[in-house]
Order: C-alpha cells, then sequence, then structure tokens
C-alpha cells in the first residue's frame, strides 16, 4: 500500500486507506492504488517534460506562497504598465484629433 | 479605433475617468478578489499584480466602449435629425409663431396611437 507524505509533517508516513481521495488546500492527490496503472505507465517523462500543460500526481506540489513566481509578477505588472501607457497616448491622439478636425488648434 | 470609422474622430473623446471605465475596472477588481477567495487566498491583500492586471484591462476595455458607445448615439442622434428636417410636416410648430400654428393643427397622442380601451 503507497504512503503519503505531507510537507510539513514531521516525517511520519501517514498511512491512506486505499482508494481514499485526500484533500490537500485546493488541490486533490488521488492515492495511488485506486488509479490505474496504464495511465502512470503512459506518463513516464512527465516529471521532466509536461510540466507546464499536466500535472503529474506523483511529482505534484502546493503553490507556495512564501516563493512567488517573479517571472510571472513581473510579467502582470508590465503588462499593466504598458497598457496604461496605451491608455494615456491613445487618449492624446484622440484629443488632438478631435481639436485638429473641429479647428479648435 | 478598430472597430469605429474614420468618422468617429469628429466626436469629442471621452475622459480617462469615465463610467464605464470605472464599472469594468471595479469589475476586474470584483473577480481578483473572487479568484483570491476561491483560492483561500486573503482577497485583498494577495495577488495584487492581478488586481492590478484586471482593474487595467477593465479600464481599457470601458474607455473603447464609451467611445464606441458615443459613436453609436451620435449616428442615432445624426439619423433623427435628418428625419426631421426631411419630414417637417409631421413635426408642427407648438405654436409660438402663429403662421404655423393655424396651417397645421398639432396632433395629440391620442390622434396617433390605437384607441385605448381600459380595463379596469
Amino acid at each position: 500500500m503507497a504512503t503519503l507524505l505531507l510537507p510539513g509533517s514531521s516525517g511520519q508516513p501517514f498511512i491512506q486507506e486505499p482508494g481514499k481521495v485526500i484533500e490537500q488546500g485546493a488541490h486533490l492527490v488521488w492515492e495511488r492504488n485506486a488509479v490505474k496503472m496504464p495511465f502512470g505507465r503512459l506518463l513516464l517523462r512527465t516529471s521532466t517534460v509536461n510540466k507546464m500543460f499536466s500535472r503529474n500526481s506523483f511529482i505534484a506540489s502546493k503553490p507556495d506562497p512564501s516563493k512567488p513566481n517573479m517571472l510571472r509578477a513581473g510579467l502582470a505588472f508590465g503588462s499593466t504598465a504598458v497598457l496604461w501607457a496605451l491608455l494615456f497616448k491613445q487618449h492624446s491622439t484622440d484629443v488632438h484629433e478631435y481639436k485638429t478636425r473641429n479647428g479648435l488648434e | 479605433m478598430g472597430l469605429l470609422p474614420d468618422e468617429a474622430k469628429v466626436l469629442p473623446p471621452p475622459g480617462i475617468v469615465n463610467r464605464n471605465s470605472v464599472w469594468f475596472g471595479l469589475c476586474g477588481w470584483a473577480t481578483a478578489m473572487l479568484h483570491n477567495s476561491l483560492n483561500r487566498r486573503p482577497a485583498l491583500k494577495a495577488g495584487l499584480h492581478r488586481q492590478a492586471l484586471f482593474i487595467t484591462v477593465g479600464w481599457f476595455i470601458g474607455y473603447h466602449l464609451t467611445k464606441f458607445e458615443n459613436y453609436k448615439y451620435a449616428t442615432l442622434d445624426r439619423d433623427m435629425s435628418e428625419y426631421i428636417r426631411l419630414h417637417p410636416e409631421e413635426f408642427p410648430d407648438k405654436g409660438n409663431s402663429t403662421w404655423k400654428s393655424s396651417r397645421i393643427p398639432l396632433k395629440t397622442f391620442a390622434e396617433i396611437v390605437e384607441p385605448f380601451h381600459p380595463i379596469r
């Protein structure tokens, strides 16, 4: 029977009954004996290759809020700044166009 | 202006702070806070990059939506004014000028719409 070692535990394995679903925060980890073997056999290289598109339950982990994904946060803030710049530029262009077409400048 | 024709540039552009922008920005902020709540994170303090991005996207969409709305209402007004100009017989003067009021009598709504049969 496979055992499950939860992060932050004292190191003692926590033995579950087969087929029981263990909830870890927002993520579900299927107890190993309940999953049919061919699925695991098909994904032999997922620990190295497919991290972006599928999450193998054997190497999945809870998202850690103390280690933020700096690339993602940087991209988010960067695109925020870009969008605001675009908005202000578009607005000034519109104001200039309006004034030119109505002969106010 | 992607979906606006060139003539829309004659209209005064909306301000940066406009009704649709504020509303969509608030909606984006609510979405980010809901995302936090559903992932069991503190609603206001977590994922600030996400909150900022969603507010900005909402604000941006709201600005362009306001421009589109202004253009649509302006075309409607223009078509309405053009119709009034081409059909003056349907829009008689209220009675300020004696010449017009004597020639073309004002119609009441009762004469234009279908007969009213009250069921009380």
